[in-house]
């Protein structure tokens, strides 16, 4: 059963999605009990947990959730109001099932106790509220027993022990059988390989011509005799489909074996009896066998000792790890595909050219696949591109179990959650974005009776919120809780040594203050947050991710945490300059415009430059990296915006727009600052990606220290 | 589904072929009633039948009983196809009276 | 030729086990994740209809009268997906025009042995 541990990897990964889903249902249930589509999404995602469960190996989830669906379907139906325990309990339950999701399959039952237990919780809402053996549901003989054939079997089933039965077997077919894709043909067809079949076909046989025939109809009976090694159930299993709609009768008539001359002079004593019932028919038959039986005494009967039905064992095969897989959006895959198809063409088109040596035609394939690059690039990446509400919604659970544990009443609002971000950025900022969240709750948000006494209403707010701005994906986490206490923060800034007593910081960084490592301002620590470790963690995390973290604070109002995060990690859009002879590269996310300057005398790693009517930072390349090479008189200046600040950068030469595959920096170069990466020219070259955010803080902190032209920096380390 | 009149030794076969199911089988009544309207004894070759169901078995019997009523009779050409074979003898047809010298191994 | 069987279920993971187990079974499959999905990729052959019950936008037995209601597919088998807890649904499965079900959880093999039962 190797080949359906695909489906195994892929039905984890769909049980964890419908969990997310079930459990953004219930909370959404909790504040609006009445939605009956909500209602019906969760028995869905219940239901469709379960099914799967089974059929994928999931023992102890297919037992578990039988009853948790039985209940929802109960509430679905009305019988149960959806109540705030039920909604926990169900809540419990999710996590449960998340739990059994991850457990090794073969230590399933390890957590059966846990199950039992919750189980317990949920017989309460069973019918009668008494609880139902769990795991064995109610088949009540209706589901099919299809077993393969056993391969010591001649006929289409196990074979029983001992001689074989003679049956008779009646059908009498609904005449509109054929409307649901049945025909009695194939039933027959099927029944005829479970042993020696003799058939009679009577009843009804409407004329070609008559006004009434309708060949789209089934007219007249079947009745068979078939002498067979199988279980009745065996034969009563070939009909289960039209069992009810069409007269089936099964009877064993004889055990033992008469022969085919026999079988067909029974079948003859029904003839003509088409209109009598089943229990006519049948004393009619009985009476010929057993006249028959006494003339064929002398018959011995042929043992036929066969086998014992195989024991179909359903060996499980062991679950492979689940693979990393991603959902793709269909129509992204098609259109993938179709411009492989395209460059297939420009392939060939441009093989062409080259034997033709016809450099225009050449020119022309290299713009055609230049603009199909862009678009193949955009859709690759897309492929990639998850809504980052898939996070969000488990944000909903974490506040309310964490509002609830700190005493505090919270409305969680989340804002922007179809926003798509790189798979591997939403994997990754989850993390910092929890601690932040647990931040606020813990440290923003006061007590219902704290926020009357100050006159804001008891419930506190926290929103979230993702949105594309420019080349980067903004979330901002806001609450309207105290605010962030800029002198506790300077007093403890001092206190760590982190700000010098006498200075006058300004208030971003003494709140970015917040971000260094053991930092807090947290009179106790709780179990939620208040430790100082952390912030720095976050900002640690969020800067990998090429983002960046700013605070802001009212006092009295509220916090506001600003994560600013790039759309993808693989490729950016950037502008090639040149330094002396290094070659750099400038994100066009962060790339505002070019100016120029004359240099006169002794250049200083950061100047000013005029801009707008206002003096800008500029920084020399040349001398930040020292790079080799005379300094010439008249420079370019790319001017570019990070954390809303403008900084230029002043280089020999643009060369112009260039798409960068980012090669990340290996571990011994990543102490190296203001370069994010590198990337491979066209050439075989190489650039360096230059860190804007990072040389904009460089240049925010040197600004006033003016740092002349002193040693200039190469390798700085953090 | 089709059916062809073919003219065997100067006399007229019909020839049936392809899927004999009920999607075709209002087709292949209206084809038999022409067929039987032209025909006191009708010749059918069913070696070309590919799939075979109820529908199929019930009009071979239909115009049997038609032909009959009007003093002829169904005859066969060419051997029975197996698909059509394995319908008429599951379902019992091959041993209705009047179909069994049709469906027999003779001829 | 070989026949195309068309599978309808919202859940990816079943849909991906009864596809697989009918390709390796030589069978063309058509995959659909909803009734609505299902009607409209009902175009040209199609010899079967696996169909799961409960689906967003339209269910199985919607998905079960709109195949009926079309010539092409009045006779086709159409065998919808339950589970035991839906003996209701199955009555109302089979006065829509269903052909049979498949009892979840099944194994591919259960399930090869409904699609030989019911395809011509």
């Amino acid at each position: 059963m190797s080949d359906v541990d695909p489906s195994i990897a892929l039905y984890i990964e769909e049980t964890r999605e419908l969990l997310g889903e079930l459990e953004q249902g219930l909370l959404e249930l909790e504040t609006n009990p009445n939605d009956t589509a909500r209602v019906d999404a969760c028995f869905r995602a219940m239901h469709t947990i379960k099914g799967g469960g089974a059929m994928f190996g999931f023992e102890e989830i297919s037992r578990f959730t039988h009853d948790v669906e039985t209940v929802l379907d109960r509430v679905r139906t009305g019988d149960l109001p959806v109540s705030r325990e039920l909604l926990s309990l169900t809540l419990a339950a999710k996590d449960h099932i998340l739990t059994l999701l991850e457990a090794p399959r073969d230590h399933q039952n390890a957590h059966r106790d846990a199950s039992d237990r919750l189980l317990a919780s949920f017989a309460a809402y069973l019918p009668g509220g008494a609880a139902t053996a769990p795991g064995h549901a109610d088949d009540s003989g209706e589901s099919p027993i299809l077993r393969p054939a056993s391969e010591e079997s001649e006929y289409a089933c196990p074979a029983l022990p001992g001689p074989p039965s003679i049956y008779w077997v009646r059908l009498r077919p609904n005449p509109d059988m054929l409307l649901t894709g049945n025909d009695p043909v194939r039933l027959l067809a099927e029944l005829d390989t479970m042993g020696d079949m003799h058939v009679l076909r009577h009843g009804p046989k409407p004329a070609l011509d008559n006004d009434d025939f309708d060949p789209e109809r089934v007219y007249g009976l079947f009745d068979i005799l078939i002498a067979t090694p199988c279980a009745v159930d065996n034969l009563r299993d070939v009909f289960i489909f039209v069992e009810g709609d069409s007269e089936v009768g099964i009877h064993r008539l004889h055990t033992g074996i008469l022969r085919a001359a026999d079988l067909d002079e029974l079948l003859a004593e029904l003839k003509g009896h088409h209109d009598e019932d089943l229990e006519l028919a049948g004393n009619r038959l009985e009476a010929a066998l057993a006249a028959k039986l006494a003339a064929i005494e002398a018959a011995k009967q042929k043992s036929q000792t066969q086998k014992g039905a195989e024991q179909r064992a359903a060996p499980q095969a062991k679950a492979p790890a689940a693979a990393a897989t991603l959902r793709v959006d269909a129509a992204r895959l098609d259109s993938l595909v179709s411009m492989v198809g395209e460059l297939v063409i420009l392939q060939s088109r441009l093989r062409q050219a080259a034997k033709a040596r016809d450099l225009d035609a050449v020119t022309e394939v290299d713009e055609d696949l230049e603009r199909l690059t862009d678009n193949l690039r955009d859709v690759a990446l897309g492929l990639r591109m998850l809504p980052i509400g898939s996070v969000f919604s488990q944000f909903t659970r974490l506040t309310r179990d964490l509002a609830a544990s700190l005493g505090k009443d919270v409305e969680f609002v989340a804002h922007g959650g179809e926003t798509e971000l790189d798979k591997t950025v939403i994997d990754r900022i989850k993390d910092p974005l929890v601690h932040l969240l647990r931040n606020s709750l813990d440290h923003g948000l006061e007590r219902p009776e704290e926020r009357q006494a100050v006159g804001k209403p008891p419930q506190g707010r926290v929103t979230l919120s993702a949105n594309h701005s420019g080349g980067n994906v903004v979330i901002v986490i806001a609450d309207d809780g105290r605010g962030i206490d800029v002198a506790a923060v300077r007093r403890k800034a001092v206190e760590r040594g982190l700000v010098a007593p006498e200075a006058e910081p300004s208030e971003k960084e003494l709140l970015d203050c917040i971000f260094a490592p053991g930092f807090s301002t947290a009179a106790k620590v709780s179990d939620v947050s208040g430790r100082g470790v952390g912030m720095d963690v976050v900002k640690k995390n969020i800067e990998a991710l090429r983002g960046t973290v700013e605070l802001s604070s009212v006092l009295g109002q509220g916090a506001t945490v600003t994560i600013r995060l790039p759309l993808t990690l693989a490729i950016i859009d950037g502008f090639n300059v040149m330094v002396g002879g290094d070659s750099f590269i400038v994100p066009l996310a962060n790339l505002r415009g070019f100016q120029e300057r004359f240099v006169e005398g002794q250049v200083r790693t950061v100047d000013t430059i005029e801009r707008m009517g206002s003096m800008a930072p500029v920084v020399s390349l040349r001398r930040l990296f020292d790079v080799p090479g005379d300094q010439p008189g008249y420079e370019r200046v790319v001017i570019t915006e990070a954390e809303g600040e403008t900084v230029g950068f002043c280089v020999d030469k643009v060369i112009g727009r260039q798409q960068a595959v980012i090669k990340s920096l290996d571990d011994c170069y990543r102490h190296l600052k203001w370069i994010s990466g590198t990337t491979i020219n066209g050439d075989g070259s190489i650039s360096l990606i230059l860190d804007v955010p990072q040389l904009v803080r460089f240049v925010r902190g040197r600004e006033d220290s003016r740092l002349h032209a002193g040693e200039p920096f190469r390798t700085l380390p953090q | 589904m089709e059916l062809t009149r073919l003219e065997q030794g100067g006399k007229p076969v019909y020839a049936l072929a392809g899927k004999c199911t009920v999607e075709h089988a209002a087709a292949l009544r209206q084809a038999l009633l022409e067929a039987v309207s032209v025909n006191t004894v009708l010749t059918l070759d069913v070696s070309g039948v590919e799939e075979a169901d109820i529908t199929f078995l019930q009009l071979l019997l239909a115009t049997v009983l038609t032909l009959e009523q009007n003093g002829g009779s169904l005859r066969r050409h060419g051997s029975v196809s197996p698909a059509a074979l394995a319908a008429a003898r599951v379902a019992g047809f091959s041993h209705t009276p009047k179909l069994a010298n049709f469906f027999s191994d003779e001829d | 030729m070989a026949k195309r069987i068309m599978t309808v279920d919202d859940s990816a993971s079943v849909r991906q086990m009864v596809a697989m187990t009918l390709k390796k079974e030589g069978y063309d499959v058509i995959e659909a994740s909803d009734g609505k999905d299902a009607l409209s990729k009902m175009s040209g052959t199609i010899d079967m209809v696996i169909t799961d019950l409960n689906m967003p936008n339209l269910d199985g037995i919607g998905l079960i009268k709109g195949i009926r209601a079309q010539a092409a597919y009045k006779f086709i088998p159409v065998v919808m997906l339950t589970t035991e807890s839906q003996a209701g649904k199955k009555a109302e499965g089979k006065s829509a025009g269903a052909t049979g079900w498949i009892v979840k959880p099944f194994t591919p093999d259960q399930l090869l042995a409904v699609v030989k039962k019911v395809l011509r």
